[in-house]
């Protein structure tokens, strides 16, 4: 018998994702036999150096656990808190809180659809290369990431990590003028999604399905942002505080970052693509109009496709933007009183990424007396693994180059923010 | 006609702050010479996300951009780049979020024509960039050393008018980080509408100077 020779691909620093890591595949003849995403990237002990702290300082801290998505980050803590302490908001501060996650939506999406993703599929190594070419594409999806960023400086105080979120509602609530302003730009953002799921919905997919366990939020009224409950494909219907009794976090040798895994079950995905699967009734109809011209429906199992999602939820987030700001009544109070007591209170809020949980356990002087924050790239790393090793037994016969690249497209699919998760990839593709 | 300097960096990333700490470093300077005619000078820190960086130049067309760059055994050396005339190299400025950094936002500003007429990238070269560390002795000589540098270009620059002595300094946090004092200012570079002289004297058109330019430590 002859011996088949094995390949080891190696991708030491992976471009156009969060943070450090790297990929390893190994490959004997055409088959996989093994695949690791190691994450490097040193953890921050966040959740450690939480503790002692007072409760109403959470929300600026763990903002900095991330430059894309704090805002994912401040509503979480915030929910957790106000589930601790029993507190309820106004209901024009949940509007509120809305809006702010639509800009932080459309900022993040847009980034990754425009100048993290789509080089990718048009066969650019990044997105100056392909601005070469697109330029009048590259320049839409800067402005509609501008239009993102618009928001959460208004609501936030200022673009990065933002300043007014507070346990309660906000430090200060913007004036319905002021949110106006924002109107002519978010109009231009809508037609713009719109024209982004028309050019996305074009590119070549290649054609790969799995069989996903989808983990999302779901809420009886509303696409979801920082309310329901966690629901999933398979049969899970479970609140945020039966989240520890459902999912477990694993330690792997190669990784800094623990993989996430439903309790007897396995990996699953959180994400756009869990969302639009779990939720697509609650889309606006502009946006479901707009999946179906893309022939985009539920469920999707292509991740690759998962670009096309992004461009979707685009449209629903300039959309329910627009919505908020024309039905915003300033709050009489921008935020509720709050008062200390040993409580824990447990929140799951959807990231641009997926589903973000944090659990805080409170003294009765409201200091943290412990902290559990699970981001949704940890959710979603043991899933990426899986989705590689399928994924290059498909494309096993072509040039290690063209695996190479198509396995870091694979890990984009889900945009991952390594940064979060403890943190950027090298791929290490070996054959013998 | 407005002159924006744009202090780029994380203050809590050790020399990486050096951007940053200019633009604090230059207000501070403004102020601490009331008196002295510097119109049209707005400073801005930037920290974060380097895709938004270009928004920080739109609107004005004379830009001076301060960074740190990577260690190369140097620490404290300063260069300067007229990036209307040249590239900016690779791996020079430290990565930022999503491996798109300084050089990345100036060269996709490049690209789809929104660099400003003219915009100068001064570089500052860190030594330690880890999470907490303080910054070093050269870095902060350096920064002391640019502050001076571009205030005197501010100065020279900038047409008579009424006095503004303090400018608008749009920054998230007004608190200074502390940082070691400066003991050189240097020799300044004077730069008018896109021609460069460096500290030895050399002057020309910013497309017969190959940059980067180097300035005396």
């Amino acid at each position: 018998m002859s011996k088949q020779p094995t390949r080891t691909i190696k991708v030491d620093t992976l471009a156009r994702v969060e943070g450090e890591g790297a990929l390893y595949v190994k490959l004997k003849g055409d088959q996989v036999q093994d695949v690791k995403l190691k994450i490097y990237e040193p953890p921050r002990f966040f959740e450690a150096f939480l503790r002692g702290r007072h409760f109403s300082e959470i929300p600026d801290i763990v903002a900095r656990i991330c430059g894309i998505c704090p805002i994912a980050y401040q509503m979480s803590a915030v929910h957790a808190m106000e589930c601790a302490l029993g507190v309820g908001i106004d209901p024009s501060v949940r509007l509120l809180r809305r809006l702010f996650y639509c800009g932080e939506w459309i900022e993040s999406h847009a980034l990754h659809v425009y100048m993290l993703h789509a080089p990718d599929f048009l066969g650019y190594p990044d997105a100056i290369s392909m601005a070469r070419d697109h330029q009048a594409i590259v320049q839409q999806g800067l402005r509609l990431k501008k239009a993102g960023n618009g928001i959460v400086a208004l609501m936030g105080g200022r673009e990065i990590h933002p300043v007014s979120a507070a346990v309660g509602g906000f430090y200060k609530a913007p004036s319905k003028s002021a949110l106006k302003d924002l109107v002519e730009e978010l109009k231009w953002a809508l037609d713009a999604s719109l024209a982004t799921a028309r050019w996305v919905s074009g590119l070549e997919f290649p054609d790969f399905e799995q069989d996903y366990e989808f983990v999302s939020l779901s809420h009886p009224e509303e696409y979801p942002f920082n309310e329901g409950r966690i629901v999933s494909n398979r049969g899970l219907d479970i609140d945020a505080s039966e989240y520890e009794e459902n999912f477990t976090e694993q330690h792997v040798q190669h990784s800094n970052a623990l993989h996430s895994v439903l309790r007897g079950r396995d990996s699953y995905m959180v994400g756009p693509m869990a969302r639009f699967n779990l939720n697509f009734d609650k889309l606006p109809d502009v946006a479901q109009q707009a999946a179906r011209d893309c022939g985009l429906h539920a469920p999707c199992r292509n991740p690759f496709r998962s670009i096309v999602v992004r461009a979707i939820e685009l449209v629903f987030a300039c959309h329910e933007a627009l919505r908020v700001i024309r039905e915003y009544q300033p709050p009489p109070t921008p935020r509720a009183q709050t008062s200390a007591r040993a409580s824990t209170g447990q929140a799951a809020t959807e990231a641009p990424r997926g589903l973000l949980y944090h659990r805080y356990v409170l003294d009765q002087d409201g200091l943290i007396v412990s902290a559990k924050i699970v981001p949704p790239t940890s959710q979603n790393q043991k899933r990426i693994e899986e989705d590689l090793g399928h994924f290059v037994s498909q494309i096993a016969t072509r040039t290690t180059e063209e695996i190479t690249w198509k396995c870091e497209q694979a890990v984009r699919n889900y945009d991952p923010c390594i940064s979060c998760a403890t943190h950027f990839l090298r791929l290490h593709l070996e054959r013998d | 006609m407005t002159l924006r300097i744009i202090g780029c960096g994380n203050c809590d990333r050790g020399d990486d702050a050096a951007g940053v700490l200019v633009a604090r470093r230059l207000h501070a300077l403004c102020v601490e010479t009331r008196g002295v005619e510097i119109p049209h000078l707005e400073i801005i820190e930037q920290s974060g996300d380097s895709f938004s960086l270009m928004d920080c130049w739109i609107g004005c067309e004379r830009v001076i951009l301060v960074d740190a760059t990577a260690p190369s055994g140097t620490p404290g050396r300063i260069l300067i780049w007229n990036v209307n005339a040249d590239w900016l190299p690779e791996d020079i400025f430290p990565c930022s979020t999503h491996a798109f950094g300084v050089r990345e936002a100036v060269e996709l500003a490049r690209v789809v024509t929104r660099l400003p007429q003219t915009l100068l990238v001064y570089g500052i070269e860190g030594k330690q960039f880890s999470f907490g560390a303080p910054l070093c002795q050269e870095v902060g000589r350096a920064v002391e050393t640019v502050a001076h540098q571009i205030l005197k270009l501010a100065r020279t620059m900038t047409s008579p008018a009424p006095s503004c002595a303090e400018p608008s300094l749009k920054s998230p946090s007004a608190a200074p980080c502390e940082h070691a004092p400066g003991s050189d200012t240097g020799d300044v570079s004077e730069w008018h509408a896109g021609r460069c002289v460096d500290s030895s004297g050399m002057t020309g058109h910013p497309e017969a100077d190959p940059p980067p330019k180097r300035l005396p430590d």
